[in-house]
């Protein structure tokens, strides 16, 4: 029997070209319309998620406002390098009974053309305790959510100058949304400083 | 016949010894690039320097994800704070006496005004991106000139880019980008830009609108940007939808007779 012939063939060429162009409408089906374009959403952790992730499931939560005035978006930005586009942040602080569980911030920064939400959370003595990528929204580079990357931010504190290929590797393919979440997590850390009242 | 069958036997047992050790190669490799740590840092080298005009032996340089300052040269160098530097830097540019200078990446542009202290992003002309990445800057009458393989910009009145030449993409550049695409996932769409000013969006928008409406009758088009508003719920078929108030009734046909018809609707009784 001759299994090969001339039109098995054309039904395989064509059936590889049905695949390969109906390929990204397919993708697009599992994709979420947004102001800029269609992107691949994908929501690893909701506000409520990431705060029992980091503080544990009995903590006790406070969130608090903090507009930082002149003098002290002058020391941010000094230690950043760049300047602040947000007025104000929310911090939220954990308390288990008389425990001082520390506080969390929900930051987003630019990774190649869209921004990445993620949580940073830092302990009492001002190191970092996790890292948790909420809503990632670019189609590749997504390596970033995981621990075997955030958590070489495990205790460091605002004196470690967060530095990607320096101190921090990135990931492979995802060196922009490394270079975010570096940069990211660096700023927490100063804003945490700022805001109690230190001078970075 | 039997020597052939032999011979095709021990073809496919290298060729399958290969194909596994192959596919243990890529196996490993890959599971090796998921986890960081184990390779250790990538040295990158200064890719972008400049001297500052304004103080001797004070230069700028940047590599992939790191900007530092020398004082003295050229002979030592520190860190500047900045840890948001363009992954790939391709040129620094100081201009005038106050410490204006410019940094630009392939795919980003950032501005100092206090000689390379702080920085703030500025974006680039829409055509500048992955496919056309930015390759030199130029600084005239104090305007940026962002240059790539295939065109150039400068910075108008009101910071819009102004397109000084720019060739299009031939057809096989067009097939390349294509292919490109294809196997990237960057497919298809319309990129708007993503505004985080809403002022700003309702100026586009108004001009949007009232550039259509000067080539149709006004109120014969509606210009609808996100997030939604209750109104279009019952027009709308997305699901799970955060802001929905009614549900889903049927779609608005898009045709000139429906505008017409609620335009007309609206308008008062004629004398």
């Amino acid at each position: 029997m001759k299994m090969f012939n001339c039109r098995n063939g054309l039904i395989l060429v064509l059936g590889a070209l049905v695949v390969l162009v109906g390929a990204p409408p397919l993708r697009a089906d599992n994709m979420t319309a947004s102001p800029d374009g269609p992107e691949a959403v994908r929501i690893y952790f909701t506000e409520g998620e990431a705060l029992v992730k980091v503080f544990g499931k009995d903590a006790q939560v406070a969130a608090e406002d903090w507009v930082p005035d002149e003098d002290q978006r002058e020391r941010i930005e000094s230690a950043l390098g760049r300047r602040l586009t947000e007025t104000g942040f929310v911090f939220h602080r954990g308390r288990q009974g008389e425990r001082d569980l520390g506080w969390a911030i929900v930051l987003e920064e630019k990774g190649r053309f869209k921004p990445i939400t993620f949580m940073v959370q830092v302990k009492q003595d001002g190191e970092v305790g996790m890292v948790l990528v909420m809503v990632y929204r670019e189609s590749r580079g997504d390596g970033v959510k995981r621990q075997r990357f955030l958590k070489q931010f495990r205790d460091r504190d605002v004196d470690d100058t967060l530095r990607l290929n320096r101190n921090i590797v990135g990931v492979s393919g995802a060196t922009l949304s490394s270079r975010a979440l570096t940069a990211g997590v660096r700023k927490a850390l100063v804003l945490g400083s700022v805001n109690s009242g230190g001078n970075p | 016949m039997s020597r052939r069958r032999t011979i095709v036997r021990e073809s496919h047992h290298g060729l399958g010894l290969i194909g596994s050790a192959v596919i243990l190669l890529l196996a490993v490799t890959g599971f090796g690039l998921q986890h960081p740590t184990w390779f250790g840092r990538t040295v990158a080298g200064a890719c972008a320097v400049a001297a500052d005009p304004r103080v001797e032996g004070r230069l700028l340089r940047a590599a992939p994800a790191l900007l530092e300052v020398s004082e003295d040269g050229g002979t030592g160098w520190r860190d500047l704070p900045l840890s948001a530097v363009p992954d790939q830097p391709v040129a620094i540019r100081f201009h005038g006496p106050a410490g204006e200078v410019w940094l630009l990446g392939e795919t980003e542009l950032l501005k100092s005004t206090d000689g390379g202290l702080i920085w703030d992003e500025v974006a680039l002309p829409a055509a500048v991106g992955l496919d056309e990445p930015a390759c030199d800057l130029t600084l005239l009458a104090g305007r940026p000139v962002v240059v790539t393989r295939r065109g150039a910009w400068t910075a108008g009145e009101a910071g819009a880019w102004v397109e000084l030449w720019h060739t299009p993409l031939s057809g096989s550049d067009r097939a390349r980008a294509w292919f490109h695409r294809l196997h990237t996932g960057r497919w298809g769409g319309a990129l708007v830009p993503r505004f985080y000013d809403a002022d700003t969006l309702h100026q586009i928008h108004d001009d949007i609108e009232g550039a259509l409406g000067s080539e149709v009758h006004a109120g014969d088009v509606v210009v609808h940007f996100d997030p939604c508003r209750p109104p279009y719920c019952k027009g709308c078929a997305v699901e799970d939808c955060p802001v929905r108030s009614t549900p889903f009734e049927s779609r608005v046909p898009l045709d000139r007779g429906r505008a017409v018809r609620d335009d007309a609707a609206a308008e008062p009784p004629p004398d």
